[in-house]
């Protein structure tokens, strides 16, 4: 039987060689260390700008009235600033590795990422609503995180833990006072994919 | 590449392994492009971890053999090749895939 080693391993070895090549091709890795810092800079400053014109230490639990579309809109600014930021920064590192970032992968990953962006936004509508809008923050960082963990079922490691960081920080941001929202907005927002951003710049490039 | 005496299917299935998709760089290239549907030169090389010499003769055989495109232009003054599978290509990739699910199949019913 030894006779039948010899192609049966080297069927099984090209086998291998054939799936791990495929992964490797349809991993989505355009990814740039300066999308996570640009991302988490512009967290930060969404932050201080909600600090600034937004009352959140409401006692009651509601915000001001008027309020909750200044919070929506600083918070959709910094939204299509970051996925701006996001798309040229990828479009440079896919150049660079000889990748485009409009591919049918690219279109795989923005389908899978969208259902937890519209659950987010239809929850952001319920929640305002209903005069809960100051909850909204815990809820972001959940949807976030799950459209993020989608994202990561195409790409690396790091981006599943980033969304998995998100997902943790949305649970516990829930369960916290309202005065500590925005800081675990920053915290999250910002910090994490600052983090995220240094460690895929390390693992990468920039 | 099979000892006499070994049970006829697995002979046939390895007799019809395709020779030019068989090497390992030219199975990594084919792998690649079926997977992305289309590459770059850098790509393929980053992906694969091959020369650039290497990589090139492995594209030009295949693409000799009809099995992918190149389509040559400039990027910034610098020249861009991308490579695209072909339905021939496409077609032998797959019949090289049976042929190693019938090998794996062959031998272990001659196990």
């Amino acid at each position: 039987m030894s006779a039948l080693i010899s192609p049966l391993d080297e069927a099984r070895e090209n086998l291998r060689v054939i799936r791990q090549t495929m992964e490797r091709s349809t991993q989505y890795s355009t990814l740039s260390g300066w999308s996570g810092v640009l991302i988490g800079l512009i967290a930060l400053a969404a932050t201080a700008a909600t600090q600034r014109v937004v009352d959140m230490r409401h006692a009651g639990g509601h915000l001001a009235a008027g309020a909750m579309p200044t919070l929506a809109g600083i918070w959709l600014a910094a939204l299509i600033l970051a996925v701006s930021a996001e798309f040229l920064c990828n479009k440079i590192r896919a150049r660079r590795v000889g990748k485009h970032i409009v591919s049918r992968l690219g279109a795989h990953v923005a389908v899978a990422s969208l259902p937890a962006f519209l659950g987010g936004a239809i929850l952001t509508a319920f929640f305002s609503m209903h005069g809960l809008a100051l909850h909204i923050c815990g809820i972001w960082m959940l949807c976030y995180g799950l459209a993020i963990c989608a994202v990561g079922l195409f790409s690396a490691k790091p981006v599943t833990f980033l969304g998995s960081a998100f997902v943790l920080a949305g649970a516990v941001t829930l369960l916290l006072p309202l005065t500590l929202q925005l800081p675990m907005m920053a915290i999250a927002f910002g910090g994490f994919h600052i983090i995220y951003g240094v460690v895929i710049a390390r693992r990468h490039g920039w | 590449m099979v000892a006499e005496g070994a049970p006829s299917a697995l002979f046939a299935s390895v007799e019809s392994l395709d020779e030019v998709i068989h090497q390992k760089v030219r199975l990594g290239i084919m792998s690649a492009l079926m997977a992305s549907q289309e590459a770059d030169f850098r790509f393929l090389k980053e992906t694969l971890n091959v020369t650039d010499g290497n990589l090139s003769i492995h594209l030009t055989k295949l693409e000799d053999a009809g099995y992918l495109l190149s389509r040559k232009e400039f990027v910034r003054k610098k020249p861009h090749t991308t490579y695209t599978p072909t339905d021939a290509g496409r077609k032998a990739f797959h019949e090289y895939l049976g042929a190693l699910e019938r090998i794996v199949q062959a031998a272990g019913q001659g196990a």
